[in-house]
């Protein structure tokens, strides 16, 4: 079981999360959503140990960790937001170099990655420098190396930018499977959709704070809405909505309409 | 209509200012993330090295004049015009992955309404004005040196003096710049993408070797330029900076048919670099364009390599933290340009010396020369080591993707030996084997193999002394760790560094003359050696205890006080 307690992270003085609490169970996926710049990266960071928490704590099976704690990140398998590779390298290599680092033996590990491409679709390319990969290829590679090492925890943020519709169905199918053997799968994203058919549970996050934490079918009953979409809309795009109205007038302007300003602006 | 017209004159002019500003992004320097501070500081540097180098030399022959007379006024036009060309292949080499239109141009701009002719009149209008500012910067305080110091003993008016000599710099540096983009174009043109990418990191390590080398050999071959010209050698024919000597002077006027000719050849090689350039410039646009982005390639290990590479692996890397480290270490040595072009640039200095001075040896003695067991023969390995190591430590020490490091970071475990076994093997076995291998083919060639083996494992001995010494307290993860660079304390400790350079030198040549005279304390000099690495050794473990990577280099607390570490 992971446990969140109270975690906050301060930038400059400035709380970008705030007090968050939460609990995953083996066997759930937790949809971690949140507007752009909500906390949701932040808060995998600091349970990944890439970033030090400025007050609160990470429980794993009742033991806190943190980032020194080698024991808890060899059960983690991490797809971070932003694909951020070594780009010389090739897919092979790259993979190779995420395993030997979680120590799987050599034969074991080339069986793997090949076995993983193949398929991801993959093996044509897995010679070719990383640099020439789209942004799709780039992220069948790190969920690739995800994977390898069979995390007890997969915390995923954003894991779906760029892939085919094909691997998308593979990977929702995926974390079902991964989800049955008992394992914990932290999901942030802000694709609704995908979290409302595939979360077991859904923390919602809001301007570093949790606005919401239960099942979808739990939020939808609570707030008489009939979609997550509608849920998130009501809870976090309230006050700062984006208008679609505006933006097309503006894109209009010097032609027909003039640029109207928001409210307080 | 009008302001359509105005639109149109606009594109152009944002193109020009796009491909200017792509020059000064490069591998090296990025424009953006540099302060603007260390652009005008480079700026200011440039403009006045011109300045000085132009009077150094001239200030030298004007007072030696009458005592040097074999020194003439188009002797030292040649050494400005020489240090100029091979400062701006330099800037040129380093600049070169924005010579052409890249495929980043093409994917971004050919799908806006922007004509295939204009993005090659803006490319080639910014490559202009880049070399022109350049030219400017550096011609603008030596044409003023040049003109007080040279014009009255050429009876022409100053004016027309400055304006010459300016026409004749930029169009010297324009022939370089122009000679770069070619061997790239022809490059581009000829190799396949898969291959492409390995052979242009090597012309550019050829031609940065090439350029640097200038400021070692010219130095010698200045005070022969003239006898060059009396025996008409053929060296005036093939040595660029002299075609533009003449051009300088056929403008002045001279009626002197020696400069005639090397005008003529200025103008020719100025014209059909230009034809060339353009014409590759064209064909590298179409092979973008047809070319797929992915080429399907598998690399197969034959039986008996296959069966190498896990003898290899069993006895080299057994661990797998090792063997990742091993080889991120080497292919990110192998395949990154920015780290290839920093050890190249430390390198380049003890091998120019080592070539020039076997090459003096030769003209001097001929093959004797090398035969002979002499101070500096000896101290080849001493020199080449002392300078591959601490460069190799700053080559790593630069981050390849710093934003990637969060694989090592995630994956860390509290033992570190078998990353720093990795990262040292993999040095090893990526410079310094092969350079003792080098050392012992020549030294076997020269002075047989019974001393050839003597030296060379003398010579691999003291540079794994010199690694241990060297890493004995690093903390950073190799390629993925944030170093600051004013962390090191140059301002006083240079003059520590010099004297301890020296003393190694000249202790270690002269320990190497006495050991090759003496083979019998090759025994004494090795055991010393094992007990000196054991209690490095044992020094690192003592450390053990407080080791942890370094990703990113906190700022001093007084920098941070005075706001310096934006």
């Amino acid at each position: 079981m992971l446990e969140v307690k109270n975690l906050t992270k301060k930038f400059n003085n400035i709380p970008v999360v705030n007090k968050v609490n939460f609990v995953v169970k083996p066997g759930d996926i937790l949809g971690y959503l949140g507007p752009n710049g909500a906390g949701k990266s932040t808060t995998v960071k600091m349970i990944t140990g890439l970033l030090k928490p400025t007050k609160g704590a990470i429980y794993f099976n009742g033991k806190q960790v943190d980032g020194d704690n080698i024991d808890f990140k060899r059960k983690i398998g991490y797809v971070p937001e932003q694909s951020h590779i070594y780009s010389h390298l090739t897919a092979f290599e790259y993979l190779q170099l995420v395993g030997r680092l979680h120590d799987l033996p050599e034969k074991l590990l080339a069986e793997k990655i090949s076995a993983l491409l193949e398929e991801f679709k993959l093996s044509d390319a897995m010679h070719i420098s990383l640099s020439s990969f789209s942004k799709g290829m780039t992220q069948k590679v790190m969920i690739t190396a995800a994977l390898m090492q069979n995390p007890d925890i997969l915390i995923l943020d954003e894991p779906l930018t760029g892939l085919d519709v094909s691997a998308t169905f593979v990977f929702k199918g995926l974390l079902s499977r991964m989800a049955q053997a008992g394992k914990i799968v932290i999901y942030s994203s802000h694709i609704l959709d995908v979290v409302e058919k595939i979360c077991s549970r859904v923390v919602i996050i809001n301007k570093g704070k949790i606005v919401a934490d239960d099942s979808v079918k739990g939020l939808i009953n609570l707030m008489k809405l009939s979609s997550l979409e509608s849920i998130f809309k009501e809870l976090v795009q309230q006050d700062d909505s984006i208008s679609a109205e505006n933006i097309f007038s503006i894109m209009q302007a010097g032609k027909k309409a003039k640029i109207k300003k928001r409210e307080g602006q | 209509m009008k302001t359509r017209e105005k639109s149109k004159t606009n594109k152009l002019y944002v193109l020009i200012r796009h491909f200017f500003i792509r020059f000064l992004n490069n591998e090296l320097i990025k424009y953006s993330s540099e302060r603007s501070e260390h652009l005008i500081f480079a700026v200011v540097l440039f403009a006045f090295s011109g300045g000085i180098i132009s009077n150094h030399l001239l200030k030298k022959y004007l007072v030696a004049a009458r005592v040097l007379e074999d020194i003439h006024p188009w002797q030292v036009e040649t050494s400005f015009l020489t240090i100029m060309m091979a400062l701006m292949g330099i800037i040129c080499v380093v600049i070169w992955d924005n010579i052409f239109l890249d495929k980043q141009d093409f994917f971004n701009l050919l799908v806006l309404p922007v004509s295939t002719g204009k993005l090659f009149l803006a490319k080639f209008l910014s490559m202009l004005m880049f070399v022109g500012t350049l030219s400017v910067l550096f011609v603008f305080t030596s044409t003023l040196v040049f003109t007080i110091y040279l014009s009255p003993t050429l009876s022409v008016n100053p004016f027309y003096f400055g304006l010459v000599f300016f026409i004749t710099s930029f169009l010297a540096n324009l022939f370089i710049f122009l000679l770069v983009a070619t061997i790239q174009g022809i490059i581009m043109v000829l190799f396949s993408r898969l291959s492409l990418h390995k052979v242009l990191i090597y012309a550019q390590l050829l031609l940065i070797g090439g350029f640097l080398s200038v400021f070692v050999w010219y130095p010698k071959i200045f005070p022969k330029l003239s006898q060059f010209r009396d025996r008409f050698s053929s060296f005036i024919d093939y040595f660029p900076p002299l075609w533009f000597t003449g051009l300088l002077n056929k403008l002045l006027p001279s009626e002197d048919a020696f400069f005639t000719k090397l005008m003529h050849t200025s103008v020719a090689a100025l014209v059909l670099l230009l034809v060339i350039y353009f014409l590759s410039m064209f064909i590298i646009l179409k092979k973008y364009l047809k070319s797929s982005p992915l080429i399907k390639t598998r690399i197969k290990f034959s039986k008996s390599l296959f069966f190498l590479k896990n003898i290899f692996y069993a006895l080299v890397l057994r661990n797998p933290t090792q063997a990742a480290v091993f080889h991120f270490t080497i292919k990110t040595l192998r395949r990154n340009m920015k780290h290839k072009l920093q050890l190249a640039l430390v390198m380049i200095i003890p091998v120019g010396l080592v070539i020039t001075t076997l090459i003096y040896g030769y003209i001097e003695k001929k093959f004797a020369y090398f035969k002979e067991i002499n101070s500096f023969l000896i101290s080849i390995p001493v020199l080449l080591y002392i300078f591959l190591i601490p460069g190799l430590k700053m080559v790593i020490k630069t981050p390849a993707v710093f934003e990637a490091n969060w694989i090592f970071r995630m994956t860390e475990k509290k033992d570190k030996k078998h990353y720093l076994a990795g990262f040292k093997k993999a040095l090893f076995f990526y410079a310094i084997f092969p350079l003792f291998i080098l050392l012992l083919l020549f030294y076997s060639l020269t002075w047989g193999f019974k001393l050839a083996i003597y030296h060379s494992f003398f010579g691999i001995t003291i540079a794994l002394l010199l690694m241990e010494v060297f890493f004995i307290k690093y903390r950073n993860m190799p390629f993925a760790s944030n170093c600051l660079p004013y962390k090191a304390n140059l301002k006083y400790s240079w003059f520590i560094y010099l004297l301890l350079f020296s003393l190694y030198l000249t202790n270690m040549t002269a320990l190497g003359i006495f050991l090759i005279k003496n083979p019998i304390y090759y025994v004494i000099f090795y055991v010393a050696a094992f007990i000196f690495l054991i209690v490095l050794k044992l020094v690192r473990y003592k450390t053990k205890e407080e080791f942890d990577f370094i990703y990113d280099e906190e700022v001093e607390p007084v920098l941070l006080s005075l706001n310096l570490d934006q």
